[in-house]
């Protein structure tokens, strides 16, 4: 912690408190105005309710189921393999989550059954559920390439893009998404009709519910990403 | 009376209120405060943060602590709405003397900040606050700019009067009165429009 000692007071200034507070405060509204994600409230109201209180048998109970509830899968099923194959630039991964700076790449390794590229300051989350392997993608772009047969996942807030046997590419964008298939097929699911897309060399959609998915056309045409680039990271399936 | 200046009192005693509905545990009154506020403190730690992910992190505390602790908000020392900044300012604060370098973004009060909003449909809360804001920056832009600029180091990028001079290669004594002029004329320019 920093030792640093503020001066921007109403002493320092020799400015009436109140004064002072009230005037200062009102330099907030210089800024440039953002919303917050929807999602955010939705966080923070959760967050309110505190648990009821519980009586002490209750609460041993509770604790005892929860921490067999908490363990069996960690028992029953190893942890998700994730392995950082190369990196540029700042990347932060701790337990499944992983953040990479703006001008910063990831290349991460997913159990051999899926090769991941994260990039453009992505956040992402990448767990286990059951067998599927899913990528909560909260900012930025995800690139995958992965095994046929399995069972894998991009999810963002705006849909998901499920993998059958296939390479694509997913963005993160503040009011929608963008997924291409770069080859095989993928399954779209959202708030909206779930639906497959395929393309042996690259189709792009824009996935904003409640819209249905539309397809990118020349606006998104294969952004972010290239021949490439999708075929190094199907090389490195093999590793 | 000015109407802009009945419309703010209207507004920062549609806070207040809210403010006292939540301290008695009103969660639609604390929906409510969410979204009037959560705009203008969000960009706000945008702004000191510079970084989407932690605006949102410090957003959700400062909320939370709202949530938890309205019923100790005191009317008679603060309205709503500057209680609300200062703590959404404190925590943000708070989290970049954490990170103990400088590594924010540091945006100057250029033209960005003065663009007009997006257009978009506003609701009554919202377009009060809208109305604050263009006053804010017009009176902030009448200000001479070395006053502005060294109120935004000491407010937004939490530098002391010894960093601004350093800064600035002007002397400390000089920041200092330019601090407190540029306050003065904020409140007479703010003030003087919801009196007159």
């Amino acid at each position: 912690m920093s030792e640093k000692k503020e001066d921007f007071t109403s002493e320092s200034l020799n400015i009436p408190s109140r004064l002072f507070e009230e005037t200062s405060s009102l330099l907030a509204y210089a800024v440039p105005s953002r919303r917050p994600p929807s999602r955010l409230k939705t966080r923070v109201m959760a967050a309110l309710k505190p648990e009821p209180p519980a009586p002490a048998l209750a609460r041993w109970a509770t604790a005892a189921a929860l921490t067999v509830l908490l363990l069996c899968p960690l028992l029953l099923r190893p942890a998700l393999p994730l392995s950082l194959l190369s990196s540029k630039g700042t990347v932060t991964i701790s337990g499944g989550a992983v953040q990479v700076s703006p001008e910063a790449e990831a290349l991460l390794g997913i159990g051999g059954r899926a090769v991941l590229k994260l990039s453009h300051g992505a956040r992402a989350v990448i767990r286990r559920r059951g067998r599927l392997i899913e990528v909560q993608l909260k900012e930025g772009w995800a690139l995958s390439a992965v095994r046929p047969g399995t069972s894998y996942r991009v999810a963002t807030d705006f849909g998901s893009a499920e993998a059958l046997g296939t390479t694509f590419i997913v963005k993160a964008e503040n009011t929608r998404a963008y997924v291409c298939i770069c080859r095989g097929k993928l399954l779209l699911s959202g708030p909206f009709p779930s639906g497959e897309i395929s393309a042996a060399h690259h189709y792009d959609v824009f996935l904003a519910p409640p819209q249905p998915p539309v397809p990118a056309g020349a606006t998104g045409s294969m952004e972010g990403h290239s021949d490439v680039e999708t075929d190094s990271l199907n090389r490195l399936l093999s590793f | 009376m000015n109407p802009r200046g009945a419309e703010t009192r209207n507004h920062d005693r549609e806070a207040a209120e809210l403010v006292r509905r939540v301290g008695q545990g009103d969660e639609e009154a604390f929906s409510r405060l969410y979204d009037l506020y959560s705009p203008l403190l969000f960009s706000l730690a945008w702004r000191m943060l510079g970084q989407q992910a932690e605006a949102e992190d410090a957003l959700q505390e400062v909320m939370l602590h709202v949530w938890r602790k309205a019923s100790s908000y005191d009317p008679t020392k603060a309205s709503a709405r500057t209680w609300l900044i200062i703590l959404a300012r404190s925590r943000c604060l708070d989290r970049l003397r954490r990170r103990g370098v400088v590594s924010r973004r540091e945006l100057p009060m250029t033209q960005e900040a003065f663009d007009p909003p997006e257009d978009r449909v506003m609701a009554m809360g919202e377009m009060e606050q809208e109305e604050l804001r263009l006053r804010v920056r017009a009176a902030l832009k009448s200000l001479p700019e070395p006053q502005r600029r060294a109120l935004e180091a000491a407010y937004f990028d939490d530098l002391t009067q010894a960093e601004i001079s350093a800064r600035t290669g002007e002397p400390l004594g000089t920041v200092k009165t330019r601090m407190r002029l540029g306050m003065l004329k904020l409140a007479e320019l703010l003030r003087g429009e919801e009196k007159s």
